[in-house]
């Protein structure tokens, strides 16, 4: 794959949160993080609604109905896998409805003609020719699934890049549904989840990317 | 992206996060537009919603998207303006966005070890190759003061390590070669979860026995 100026991942879920537990110093006691990190981690808020700080590595924001952990560090996605594993496996009850993985990417190409190909060829521009002057591809979703794995819904967007001259922007997500119908299942099944899925869903964002770069040669 | 709820919250302050910086010439976009984060206070209940501000000062809401990624671009400015957000200005806490790397990392080789024994200076370990899965798992010897000292009480025989080398391009612009290795952190298993997996594991084994 082609090295991306930027590569981000995140894993974010929706439930019931108590985002007064999510404290640097509560991962560092657990192990989930180094004492070092959890020591000087940057708080930036820790609330009853909401607890928002970051490591060297990954930075973690919660609010009562939805848990987010992010990381750009590329070497990092595995120990983030790990870090979200963990503390739902030390807060099982929590009740976590859904789960969201994600991986985006922000691509230099080649060309201004390459990088225009890529959209040309994702979205024709010969039906909007007679509706407006100089359509173009701001943004593009597209819902589907794996072809190996059906039970998570795939998104990948494609946008032009804010952060990158002449840019593409890759950001692919599954998500998954808890199969409990009860809220107070708990985060029983989200350990199980990231470690079946993640690495799968990271590879994939690679070559999905990989393939929308394609588009935009001759 | 899942369809966008907004999520309530029972807090009495105004929170803002501004996200984006705005257009860059020679783009197919919209230019101009702000991205703001508000938490606003409605009656009883605070909801989070993501604003968008265009250049000629026509406000448009957009709910934040579910489990899809924090948005590192621009999002699209889908929905109707909400007056009920855009009438409210108090705004007493700001948070800040999502952290961007300084450094741009480019991976060229990735590992997941595992610890088979350790000497006095070095240590054995099998590696499995994550960047191309295919190759088989290889024995190496690596020395130990590779491990990071806050890692050490965790380098036992059997802890699993995660590898890595490449390069590391600083906002300097200088490029360094880096090997990152980081013992895995799980969390101790509680004596609860040690029962049942050893009853599942004596079930599974009266299970192989019968059959």
């Amino acid at each position: 794959m082609q090295v991306p100026e930027i590569d981000s991942a995140a894993i974010v879920m929706l439930g019931s949160f108590n985002p007064a537990i999510f404290q640097p110093r509560w991962l560092g006691v657990q192990k989930l993080i180094r004492a070092e990190e959890a020591e000087n981690a940057k708080i930036t808020v820790i609330q009853s609604e909401l607890a928002d700080f970051s490591t060297e590595w990954f930075q973690l924001q919660v609010l009562q109905g939805r848990f987010m952990v992010t990381c750009n560090d590329p070497r990092q996605y595995a120990p983030l896998r790990d870090l979200a594993g963990g503390i739902f496996t030390l807060l099982p009850h929590t009740p976590v409805t859904r789960v969201g993985l994600n991986r985006s990417f922000h691509f230099a190409t080649p060309s201004i003609e390459s990088w225009h190909r890529i959209g040309h060829r994702l979205a024709p521009k010969e039906p909007w020719n007679s509706l407006m002057e100089s359509p173009g591809l701001r943004s593009m979703l597209i819902q589907g699934s794996q072809k190996e794995f059906a039970d998570g819904v795939l998104h990948i967007k494609v946008e032009p890049s804010l952060k990158i001259g002449q840019g593409l922007f890759v950001e692919v997500n599954e998500e998954f549904q808890s199969a409990a119908k009860a809220e107070t299942e708990g985060a029983y099944w989200v350990p199980d989840l990231l470690t079946a899925r993640w690495d799968a869903i990271l590879k994939f964002a690679e070559v999905a990317a990989n393939h929308l770069l394609e588009l935009g040669k001759e | 992206m899942l369809g966008a709820t907004i999520e309530p919250l029972s807090m009495k302050a105004h929170i803002l996060m501004r996200r984006s910086e705005g257009h860059h010439e020679g783009r197919v976009l919209f230019p101009g537009l702000k991205e703001q984060f508000l938490i606003l206070q409605e009656s009883c209940q605070v909801n989070v919603a993501r604003h968008l501000i265009g250049l000629d000062g026509v406000s448009s809401v957009i709910t934040v998207g579910e489990v899809g990624y924090i948005p590192q671009n621009q999002p699209l400015p889908a929905s109707l303006p909400d007056q009920s957000v855009t009438k409210n200005p108090d705004v007493l806490l700001r948070l800040p966005s999502l952290k961007e790397s300084k450094w741009k990392v480019t991976v060229l080789q990735q590992w997941v070890g595992r610890v088979e024994r350790i000497e006095r200076l070095t240590f054995y370990a099998v590696l499995n190759d994550a960047t191309n899965p295919q190759n088989p798992p290889e024995e190496v010897e690596l020395e130990i003061a590779e491990i990071s000292p806050s890692d050490r009480s965790l380098f036992i025989p059997g802890a699993t390590f995660y590898w890595s080398i490449g390069y590391q391009d600083t906002p300097g612009g200088q490029r360094q070669r880096v090997s990152v290795l980081r013992i895995a952190r799980h969390p101790r298993l509680s004596d609860t979860d040690v029962d049942r997996i050893l009853k599942q594991a004596d079930s599974l084994a009266a299970f192989l026995e019968i059959a």
